[in-house]
């Protein structure tokens, strides 16, 4: 540790800290433009200035090491007029578009041009201007507004992986771009909006939509993958403008996927808005009572058994326990929530979190992966994965199509199961590796159990946590990989029917919450069927009567993370039409059907999901876990098939109901889809 | 048009030329001394609204040009001039105000709805 003194205020910061670190623990904020606390450090901006005493310049903080005893100052005559200086010589060039820039309002650039800019200019030369460049459907340029940070750079490179950005040229002259014109290949393009300082790089979907002081904020939780990336939803008269990350560090740190960010105006198309009831073969509008009678006429006195129901991907908790406990009360047992036909073991919580939790992934020192793309799955845990390979040794072995770009490098080890046949009895090389680590960990994509070997998959690959001592009280190494944010809370209040109980025979009536995306001619012909949910696709079309419910942006809810992390959405803008909350239609269907659900309040919702599982009760904290019983699920390894892992996300931007019906992802689709490389050559 | 306003115009200036909604414009007899350029000013046919200046006048009002701009050469993309209505039951308001039925759609912005076969 060294004793740092800023502006006459002792302060300890380890050894190796920048001054900028130390002045920051000091409580001074310093002015910076290419300093960014999650990348490294540039030094070129030169806006950090203070003064050293006996130094004879000011010193550029945030590229400065600490010393012991050094004595800084903040807010001295020197240090300001060099902040001046740095400031005209970067408004040389800075057009005074302000009035139509996007950055407006949130803008470093501005905010510092207050503190430190000239009420006047001195520059009689004419001014730089540089082309626009093209990088893809999401992110804006107007590149005579760079001033050369370099963050967008070291983003690409460091964090997303694809080290597609850079500067050509240099002084004057010097000009950030792709090179060669072509769209960024990265999921996290949408970060590049946030980080560079001014407005050179600004959201396209956004572009001249709104001001920052115009838009009501409301903090949520993205459901479109399983990260569970904290959220804030900005709005405006009553519709989404904008969709921007918040910090946890637990979770997303201050990252956001393309998915979760630029989908929502998918949010206003194809919308369910008011109930429909098939009448003489044909969907016909309806009110809310006579979609309650259509339902009360079919469903009433069928006997329990022959009642089913399924939930989602993005259903919040509260709908779930509310459905669960209406088939409950209609004496029906047949519930499923894996539609994708992931064969997830519900008995044990192990068997289907992500145990290690995302912030584990930085202790841990060796990684499997098992049929599962990560980077399509879950690009912001992805780039944590990324960060702990460039921190240190960290094999990482993959067993999955080949050629994945994962964006670190990785060991690719088979294509099916037959690796995890030779993990199994040790025979593999790559057992070695996971011998050798203290902290191994695996993760299992849930598309992997999408197949009808699925449970013998997952006793697999516990089997071989086990076996490499992933296992322990200290260590958890077994990690499922979810897909959506609806699909770890549906296990978490065991919305599965009992093992052993088997339906007699196909259902009579169905009741899909939100559950789309699976083959709807499965469905027996003479069933009835009522969907309930926000968007309408092939299941929607399929049914007899539609009930329309609310996204996830438009309810008070509750969605569980791949970690087994329980946090909150809020409201953030009405839904559309008639459209109303998900447990609410849920709680007055029950009374039609004479199984009266209990609870009238959101309150009285969410102490149910209490007593149905504690884990409700501790909205955003997680606890980490050992493994205290390492007894495997049920399944047996022993009837693995041969066939390879298939990846269950072949197209990130349309993966799910929301992003389907987004003409910005459509786009990204079009743009994107062939140019990246699902499997390049083998590294 | 008030009787001195008249008076005082008559006396003070010299009238320059009817408007086509007939408000009256007048310039000063003599140069202002610190602007070295005479005053101009208008006396208007009904109440005093400074939006009834249509900009042919509106231009040599303001000094920006020496005399008035033709009234009669007209393009076809031109509008006809409307004074400032805010405030009158002729103002514009937006669809869903409660002066043209006040029917709002309760979620606010646009949306497209599913319907099946779509
Ligand atoms: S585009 Fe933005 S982030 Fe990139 S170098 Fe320029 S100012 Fe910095
Ligand atoms: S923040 Fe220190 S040089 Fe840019």
């Amino acid at each position: 540790m060294a004793k740092v003194t800023v502006d006459g205020v002792e302060v300890e910061v380890p050894n190796g800290a920048s001054v900028l670190q130390a002045c920051e623990a000091a409580g001074k904020e310093i002015p910076r433009f290419c300093y960014h606390e999650r990348l490294s450090v540039a030094g070129n901006c030169r806006m950090c200035l203070v003064e050293v005493e006996k130094a004879p310049k000011p010193i550029a903080s945030c590229s400065y090491p600490v010393a012991d005893g050094m004595k800084v100052f903040t807010d001295t005559p020197m240090v300001r007029n060099g902040r001046r200086g740095v400031m005209e010589f970067l408004l040389i060039n800075h057009p005074l578009d302000c009035p139509i820039c996007d950055q407006g309002g949130e803008c470093d650039l501005q905010d510092e041009a207050v503190a430190y800019g000239m009420d006047r200019s001195r520059f009689q030369e004419g001014k730089r201007s540089i082309k626009d460049k093209y990088v893809g459907p999401l992110v804006k340029t107007i590149m005579n507004r760079c001033i050369h940070c370099t963050r967008c750079v070291r983003f690409c490179t460091e964090v997303a992986g694809v080290p597609e950005l850079g500067a050509t040229s240099r002084g004057e002259t010097m000009e950030i771009g792709t090179y060669v014109e072509k769209a960024l290949t990265t999921e996290l393009s949408g970060n590049l909006i946030d980080i560079c300082p001014v407005g050179a790089l600004t959201s396209r979907p956004y572009a001249f939509a709104s001001r920052p002081w115009e838009l009501r904020k409301t903090d949520s939780v993205d459901v479109l993958d399983a990260t569970g990336c904290n959220i804030r939803v900005d709005t405006r008269a009553g519709e989404v403008l904008r969709i921007q990350p918040r910090t946890n560090d637990e979770v997303n740190e201050e990252w956001l996927h393309d998915r979760g960010r630029f989908s929502f105006d998918g949010l206003k198309r194809r919308r369910l808005d008011r109930p429909w009831v098939k009448r003489d073969g044909k969907l016909r509008p309806a009110t809310w009572a006579e979609a309650f009678d259509a339902i009360a006429a079919r469903m009433k006195g069928l006997p329990g058994e022959r009642i089913g129901a399924a939930v989602g991907d993005l259903v919040d908790a509260e709908a779930i326990v509310a459905l669960k406990d209406l088939m409950a009360g209609l004496g029906s047992h047949n519930l499923e929530c894996r539609i994708d036909g992931a064969a997830v073991d519900a008995s044990r919580p192990d068997f289907w979190r992500f145990n290690t939790t995302i912030a584990g992934i930085d202790e841990a020192d060796a990684l499997l992966i098992i049929g599962s793309n990560p980077r399509q799955e879950a690009p912001v845990l992805n780039a944590r994965i990324r960060r702990r390979t460039l921190a240190g040794t960290f094999p990482v072995g993959y067993i999955g199509p080949r050629g994945v770009n994962l964006t670190y490098g990785h060991d690719w080890l088979g294509e099916g199961p037959e690796t995890l046949r030779a993990l199994l009895d040790g025979s593999h090389r790559f057992s070695e590796a996971l011998g050798r680590a203290e902290r191994p960990m695996l993760i299992l994509g849930r598309g992997a159990l999408a197949r009808p070997d699925g449970a013998a998959v997952l006793a697999a690959a516990w089997q071989v946590a086990s076996r490499h001592n992933m296992l322990r009280p200290d260590w958890h190494g077994f990690n499922l990989l979810h897909l959506f944010g609806g699909q770890v809370g549906a296990l978490e209040l065991g919305f599965v029917a009992p093992p052993d109980l088997a339906p007699p025979g196909p259902p009579q009536a169905l009741w899909l919450l939100g559950a789309d995306g699976f083959d709807a001619s499965r469905i027996p012909a003479d069933t009835f069927v009522v969907y309930q949910g926000h968007h309408g696709e092939a299941a929607a079309a399929r049914a007899d009567v539609i009930l329309p419910g609310c996204a996830y942006t438009e309810k008070e809810g509750t969605w569980v993370n791949t970690e087994g992390r329980v946090q909150r959405g809020r409201l953030a803008v009405h839904p559309p039409g008639e459209a109303r909350e998900d447990w609410k239609i849920i709680r007055a269907a029950s009374e039609v059907l004479g199984a009266r659900l209990p609870y009238d309040t959101l309150a009285a919702v969410r102490a149910r999901l209490v007593e149905v599982n504690p884990v409700f009760a501790r909205p955003d904290r997680l606890e980490r876990r050992g493994c205290e019983d390492k007894s495997g699920p049920a399944g047996d390894p022993g009837s693995l098939s041969d066939a390879p892992f298939a990846l269950p996300i072949s197209n990130y931007w349309q993966a799910d109901v929301v992003s389907r019906a987004s003409e910005t992802m459509a786009e990204c689709a079009r743009v994107l889809l062939p140019a990246v490389p699902e499997r390049i050559a083998a590294e | 048009m008030s009787f001195m306003l008249r008076l005082s115009s008559a006396l003070s200036g010299r009238k320059i030329g009817t408007d086509r909604f007939g408000n009256v414009y007048f310039e000063g007899k003599r140069k202002l001394p610190v602007y070295g350029r005479a005053r101009r000013w208008v006396i208007f046919n009904g109440p005093d609204d400074p939006t009834m200046v249509p900009p042919e006048w509106h231009a040599w009002l303001h000094h920006t040009t020496p005399a008035p701009l033709s009234e009669t050469k007209r393009y076809a993309w031109q509008k006809e001039h409307q004074p400032n209505l805010t405030g009158t039951p002729a103002a514009y308001r937006p669809a869903g105000h409660d002066y043209v039925g006040g029917r709002q759609r309760s979620n606010g912005g646009d949306y497209e709805a599913w319907t099946p076969g779509s």
